[in-house]
C-alpha cells in the first residue's frame, strides 16, 4: 500500500525504525475455529466466542420472525409484538399473578367484543375512500364505550404491576445497552433480537430473563403500548413528506413481497392491531428452534451450555414455525420504474437496483459494488470530478447495498441505492447522468484498481473493528445466522477481500440494469409546469 | 414484589402440561386448548426458576486497566495515556483538547465549533488517502475529542497526523476567514437525545444567554475569534492523548517524545475585544409554542440550573436515573402518551445548563405529556415522593456497574476516557472513585439535591408542532389544554 506523506514537511522526525518497532505487532485474528457452536435437545442454539480481556460478556438472541410473515392490515405487528413482551412475564413484573390472569380474561373477552362490534358495523365504519386520514379511527359509541372498558381494565392491572422489572434488574446488575430505550431490542424484516451485556457474574440473569419472555411474557398495558409504538413510528415522519416518499419509492420496488414493507408497520394498521394476531405471531415464531443466541465475552462454552440447559433448556420444542419467512421475492418487472414525487422535498435522485440477500453466491461482490460506486474517491466521485465546472452543483453521490446498510444484512433480497443531492431542481437530470455514467464505467470494467483495493482496505478495517468489539460481534453472529448462517459472516468477509474488477463488472452486468431499476426524485418545486412536461392537472 | 412462590407455580402450572417444576423434564405442548390462557395456542412453562431477587450473585471481578501504569507526560507537557492490548486488530488514537462552549468568551460565539472542524480537517488532510482510518470529531460544551481508528501498521501514521494536525491547528486557524456559526441549532428537529434537539435549544435561547443558550445560526465569527480560542486550546499542557490497541508502549512513548519536541506555547492572543453576549429572548412567557413540522409535536420542559457542586455529582446522578424511569412510567408505559421522555441535565464540567425533559407526541398528547412530566418533577422533591430502596439499587447498578464499566470497557474506550478526564478535570480521581461515590448516596441525598436543583415555580416549556391542531386537540383520556399546562406553570411550587 503506498503511504501518505503523512506532515511531509517534518517526516523526517520519525526515524524509521521507531515507526517499524510501533507497527510491529501481527493483528489478532478470529478464525471459523473460534466459534462454538451448542444445540440443545430443543433445537435452541448457542453460537459463543470466548474472550477473557474483560469480565463482561455480550448477549444477542436473535428470533427469525419479522415483517416478513405479517399479514396486509397488521403490518408493524411484529414490531408492536417487540415492545408488548417486554411488559413482564407469569412470574416478572406482576404483584398478584392471581389477580392478573383474572384481569386478562376480561380484557381478551371485552376486545373480542370490540371486534365483534366492529365487524357487526364494518359498513357504517368502513370509508373506502381514497385520500383517507390514517390517525382518525372512526368509531361508534358502542365502539367507544368498549374501547373504554379495556382502558379502565388495563388501569387495574396496572396498579397490579411492576413497571419494567426487568429492564430494571438488568440494570440493577450493571447491564449495558445498545440504546437508552427500556426496550433493548430491534425489529426488521427477518429479526426481532434482544441485546445486553453484563459483568460475567451477572451473565444468569439474562438466561432467567430470556428464557421466561421467550415461554411466558403476558401481554400488558397493551393499549398504551399502542399508543408508544404509534409514537415511535410518526416520530420518524419528520418531515412527513419524506417518510412518504421512502415508503413509496419501497412501494414501487417489488409487488408480491414482504421485504419491501417497512418492518415498522403502516400508520393505517395501528387501528387493526389486536391481541390474538400478536399472540399468534409470538406463539409461532418464539420457540427454541427459532432462536439463536450469540454471546461473546468473558464465558466458557461448558458455563454456557449449562446455563441454556437451565434455562431455555427448559422449554418445549414447539411446533415448527410456519415457512412464511422463506417466501422468495418475485422477479424484476421486465421494466424501468420511475417516481416523480409531487411533494416539495430537497432535490434528490435515487438510482436504486433489486440485489440479492445474504447467501447468496453474488452478494459479497455487489456490497463491494456499491462502496466502489458510492465511496468518498469512488467511481461517481470521479466522474464527478471529470466533468470540473460542468458538474451539476451540489453534487454529493453516496451508495448503499442493503436497506440498512451493510450492518444489518438480510437473506431476503435487497436494494442497492446509489444517490445524490443537488443544489437546484433544474440539476437533476445532470446528477441522475453522473450516477449512470458510473454504473456504465463498472459494467464496461473501466474502473482504477486502486480504488476497489481501498475500499477492500475499509471493509478490512471495519471487520477488525467488528471482531474486537464484544456487542458488535455478538450482533454480527446473531445477524449472520438469522439471514443465513453465522459462518457467512466468515466467508462474506474473506469472499469480499477476494474480490476483483471482473467480479464487479459481471454483478453490475448482471443487476445493474434498466430492466431492475427503479429511479425516484424529490424537487424543491415539483409542479409539472417548473419540470417542462407540460401543464395539465395533476 | 413478587417471588417464585410454590402457589404461584402452581397456578401456572395448571396452564402447563409437562412435568412437575423442578422435575428437570421439559414439558410438552400438548394441552387441551380449554387450559390454556386465552389468545394462546401453547401453554405457560411451568419451571422453578429463581426470581432474580433471589439470585445470589458475587461481586464483580471488573477492574479499570491501570491509569497509573498507562500516564505518560512528554516533556512538553503533554499527557498521554497509552494501552497495548497485543490482541486487538486496530490501533486508536484520541485527542481530547478543551475546546468548546463554555471556554467562548465574549464576541467568540460559535469559535470553537470552527476550530474543531478545522481540527478534524488537519487530521483527514494529513492522513491522507493512503491511510484506511475511521476518524470521529465529538464536541462537548467544555472539550472537544478527535479520535482515529486504524489498523495496527497504519498506527504510527495515525499518531503523527493527530499531533500534527493539534499543532498546526492554530497557525491554520490564524488564516481562516472566520466564518459564520453553522444552521445545526435552527434545524427543525434533531434527534431527541442530541445537541440540537430545537425545542431545547429554544428553551436555553429564552432562559439564558451564550454559553448555556448555543449561539444562533449564521452570526459572523470573526477570524481573530478562532485564532484566539485555537491558541488557548491547543497548547501541550492543555491537551491529552489516548493511545490503545495493538503497539508497543516504549514506541508510542518515543514517538510522542518526538512529535511534541518544539512544541511550546505560542505567544498569548490578543484579547478579544469586549462584545455583548448573546441576548436572551426571555420575556417571562412560561409556555412557548411554535410552529414546526413532522406529525410529532416537540417539547422542552425546565429551567437552568448552576454548575452542581462537586460533593452533590454522585446524588446528582441517581437522581437523574430514578427521574428517567418515573418520567417514562408516568408518561409512556402508563399512558401511551409518548415514545420516549428523557431527562437531561448539564454534565459534570459543563458548566451551567438546562435541567429538563424531553419528549414528543401527537397533538392530543402534548398537554397531558407537559402536566404529567410537571407532576413527576415536583414528586421527587416531596416526602411522598422519595426514592425506594428498589430504585435507589437500580440507580446505583446502572451508574457503578453499568455507564461506568462501559467507559472503561477494554483498551480503547479506557484510554480515550483517561485523557477526556485529564482534560476536564486534571486529574482521575473522580473517575476511579464514581463506583464508591454512587454507593453511599442515599434516599435522603437525592431529595435534598433535588430541592436544589428543581425549582417548579421556574420551569418554562417550549413547543414545536403543529400548534394549530395541538390547541383544538384533546386526549380522550387526559383532556388536558395548553391553558391547563400554563395554569400549572403558574401556580407550581
Amino acid at each position: 500500500m503506498t503511504r501518505p506523506p503523512v506532515g511531509a514537511a517534518r517526516a523526517g522526525v520519525l526515524c524509521g525504525a521507531l515507526l517499524a518497532a510501533l507497527a510491529a505487532r501481527i493483528p489478532a485474528q478470529l478464525a471459523l475455529g473460534d466459534v462454538e457452536e451448542i444445540v440443545l435437545g430443543n433445537g435452541f442454539r448457542i453460537v459463543l466466542v470466548e474472550d477473557q480481556r474483560v469480565p463482561r460478556v455480550a448477549a444477542s438472541l436473535w428470533y427469525r420472525v419479522g415483517a416478513l410473515q405479517e399479514h396486509f392490515g397488521e403490518h408493524g405487528a411484529t414490531h408492536f409484538l417487540e415492545h408488548a413482551i417486554h411488559q413482564g412475564t407469569t412470574t416478572i413484573g406482576v404483584r398478584d399473578s392471581a389477580l392478573d390472569a383474572r384481569l386478562w380474561r376480561r380484557i381478551w373477552d371485552t376486545e373480542q367484543a370490540l371486534i365483534e362490534e366492529r365487524d357487526a358495523r364494518r359498513n357504517a365504519l368502513r370509508e373506502r375512500g381514497v385520500f383517507i386520514d390514517e390517525l382518525a379511527w372512526p368509531s361508534t359509541p358502542r365502539l367507544d364505550s368498549l374501547r373504554a372498558r379495556l382502558y379502565a381494565l388495563e388501569d387495574e392491572q396496572a396498579a397490579n404491576r411492576v413497571f419494567w422489572e426487568e429492564y430494571n434488574w438488568y440494570r440493577r446488575h450493571g447491564a449495558i445497552f445498545p440504546h437508552t430505550d427500556p426496550v433493548p431490542a430491534t425489529t426488521g424484516n427477518e429479526h426481532m433480537d434482544i441485546e445486553v451485556d453484563l459483568p460475567k457474574e451477572r451473565l444468569e440473569l439474562f438466561f432467567r430473563m430470556e428464557a421466561d419472555r421467550m415461554a411466558n411474557a403476558v401481554l400488558r398495558g397493551w393499549e398504551a403500548q399502542r399508543f408508544t409504538v404509534l409514537e415511535q413510528f410518526i416520530g420518524r415522519y419528520n418531515p412527513p413528506e419524506r417518510g412518504r416518499f421512502d415508503e413509496a419509492l419501497y412501494g414501487v420496488t417489488g409487488v408480491a413481497h414482504p421485504a419491501w414493507l417497512d418492518p415498522a408497520g403502516h400508520l393505517r394498521d395501528f387501528a387493526f392491531y389486536d391481541r390474538a394476531g400478536m399472540l399468534r405471531i409470538y406463539d409461532d415464531y418464539f420457540v427454541p428452534p427459532n432462536a439463536v443466541l450469540a454471546l461473546v465475552g468473558a464465558v466458557t462454552a461448558a458455563e454456557a451450555r449449562a446455563l441454556g440447559e437451565r434455562y431455555f433448556g427448559r422449554i418445549p420444542r414447539g411446533r415448527a414455525a410456519p415457512a412464511r419467512m422463506d417466501m422468495e421475492a418475485d422477479p424484476p418487472p421486465g421494466g424501468e420504474v420511475r417516481l416523480d414525487w409531487h411533494e416539495p422535498l430537497e432535490p434528490r435522485v435515487v438510482v436504486r437496483y433489486r440485489i440479492p440477500g445474504v447467501g447468496h453466491a453474488d452478494r459479497a461482490a455487489v456490497d463491494v459494488l456499491a462502496r466502489v460506486l458510492g465511496s468518498r474517491d469512488g467511481v461517481a466521485a470521479a466522474v464527478l470530478a471529470e466533468r470540473g465546472a460542468a458538474a451539476p452543483a451540489g453534487a454529493s453521490v453516496g451508495a448503499s447495498a442493503g436497506r440498512y446498510g451493510p450492518s444489518w444484512p438480510l437473506g431476503s433480497p435487497t436494494v442497492l441505492d446509489v444517490q445524490s443531492s443537488a443544489a437546484r431542481d433544474e440539476d437533476l437530470p445532470a446528477v441522475e447522468g453522473v450516477i449512470l455514467d458510473a454504473v456504465d464505467r463498472i459494467r464496461d470494467g473501466r474502473l482504477d484498481p486502486a480504488v476497489l483495493r481501498r475500499v477492500q482496505d475499509e471493509l478490512d478495517l471495519e471487520w477488525r473493528l467488528v471482531r474486537s468489539d464484544r456487542r458488535a460481534l455478538a450482533a454480527h453472529l446473531g445477524r449472520y445466522s438469522t439471514a443465513d448462517d453465522w459462518r457467512a459472516l466468515f466467508s462474506t468477509v474473506d469472499e469480499r477481500a477476494r474480490v476483483t474488477v471482473a467480479d464487479l463488472q459481471r454483478v453490475a452486468r448482471r443487476y445493474l440494469v434498466p430492466w431492475n431499476r427503479i429511479i425516484g426524485t424529490t424537487r424543491l418545486d415539483p409542479r409539472p409546469a417548473a419540470r417542462g412536461i407540460g401543464g395539465g392537472s395533476r | 414484589m413478587t417471588r417464585a412462590a410454590p402457589a404461584l407455580l402452581l397456578l401456572f402450572a395448571a396452564c402447563a402440561s409437562g412435568g412437575p417444576p423442578g422435575s428437570g423434564t421439559p414439558a410438552r405442548d400438548a394441552a387441551p386448548a380449554d387450559t390454556l390462557p386465552p389468545g394462546r395456542t401453547r401453554p405457560y412453562v411451568a419451571h422453578d426458576w429463581p426470581h432474580p431477587r433471589a439470585l445470589d450473585f458475587p461481586a464483580t471481578s471488573f477492574r479499570p486497566p491501570d491509569a497509573g501504569g498507562a500516564a505518560f507526560v512528554a516533556p512538553g507537557g503533554v499527557r498521554a495515556f497509552i494501552l497495548p492490548d497485543p490482541s486487538d486488530p486496530v490501533v486508536q488514537v484520541t485527542a481530547v483538547v478543551p475546546i468548546g462552549r463554555l471556554g467562548e468568551r465574549a464576541g467568540e460565539a460559535g469559535a470553537g465549533d470552527v476550530v474543531a472542524r478545522l481540527l478534524a480537517q488537519e487530521v483527514a488532510a494529513r492522513l491522507g488517502t493512503g491511510v484506511t482510518a475511521r476518524v470521529e470529531t465529538e464536541q462537548e460544551p467544555d472539550l472537544t475529542r478527535v479520535t482515529v481508528q486504524v489498523r495496527p501498521e497504519d498506527g504510527p501514521h495515525a499518531l503523527a497526523a493527530l499531533v500534527r494536525a493539534l499543532r498546526a491547528t492554530p497557525e491554520r486557524a490564524a488564516t481562516s476567514d472566520g466564518g459564520r456559526t453553522g444552521q445545526g441549532y435552527a434545524n427543525p428537529i434533531r434527534g431527541l437525545g442530541g445537541a440540537a434537539f430545537r425545542p431545547a435549544v429554544e428553551l436555553a435561547r429564552r432562559l439564558a444567554t451564550h454559553p448555556v443558550a448555543p449561539p444562533e445560526p449564521g452570526r459572523p465569527i470573526p477570524a481573530a475569534a478562532v485564532r484566539a480560542i485555537a491558541m488557548r486550546g491547543l497548547l501541550p499542557g492543555r491537551v491529552a492523548i489516548g493511545v490503545a490497541g495493538a503497539i508497543d508502549r516504549a514506541a508510542a512513548e518515543a514517538s510522542l517524545r518526538e512529535l511534541t519536541s518544539g512544541w511550546t506555547a505560542s505567544s498569548p492572543p490578543a484579547s478579544m475585544p469586549a462584545a455583548p453576549a448573546t441576548p436572551s429572548h426571555a420575556n417571562g412567557e412560561r409556555l412557548v409554542t411554535m410552529d414546526g413540522p413532522g406529525l410529532t409535536t416537540w417539547l422542552a420542559l425546565g429551567h437552568v440550573v448552576p454548575e452542581i457542586a462537586p460533593a452533590d455529582r454522585a446524588a446528582m446522578a441517581v437522581l437523574g436515573e430514578i427521574l428517567n424511569i418515573r418520567l417514562n412510567i408516568a408518561t409512556r408505559e402508563l399512558r401511551g402518551l409518548t415514545n420516549r421522555a428523557l431527562l437531561e441535565y448539564p454534565a459534570p464540567g459543563h458548566g451551567a445548563g438546562l435541567l429538563h425533559v424531553r419528549s414528543g407526541g401527537r397533538p392530543e398528547s402534548v398537554a397531558p405529556l407537559l402536566v404529567y412530566a410537571l407532576d413527576e418533577l415536583s414528586r421527587i422533591r416531596e416526602p411522598a415522593g422519595a426514592p425506594s430502596a428498589d430504585e435507589l439499587a437500580q440507580a446505583r447498578g446502572g451508574l457503578a456497574l453499568g455507564s461506568w464499566q462501559a467507559s472503561l470497557d477494554g483498551a480503547r474506550r479506557a484510554a480515550a476516557t483517561y485523557a477526556t478526564e485529564a482534560v476536564r478535570w486534571g486529574t482521575l480521581d473522580r473517575l476511579l472513585g464514581w463506583p464508591a461515590a454512587v454507593q453511599t448516596v442515599t434516599a435522603a441525598d437525592v431529595q435534598r439535591v433535588a430541592r436544589q436543583v428543581i425549582d417548579p415555580a421556574r420551569l418554562c416549556a417550549v413547543v414545536i408542532g403543529r400548534i394549530d391542531e395541538v390547541e383544538r386537540a384533546r386526549h380522550p383520556r387526559w383532556p388536558f389544554t395548553l391553558d391547563d399546562v400554563r395554569a400549572r406553570l403558574h401556580t407550581a411550587r
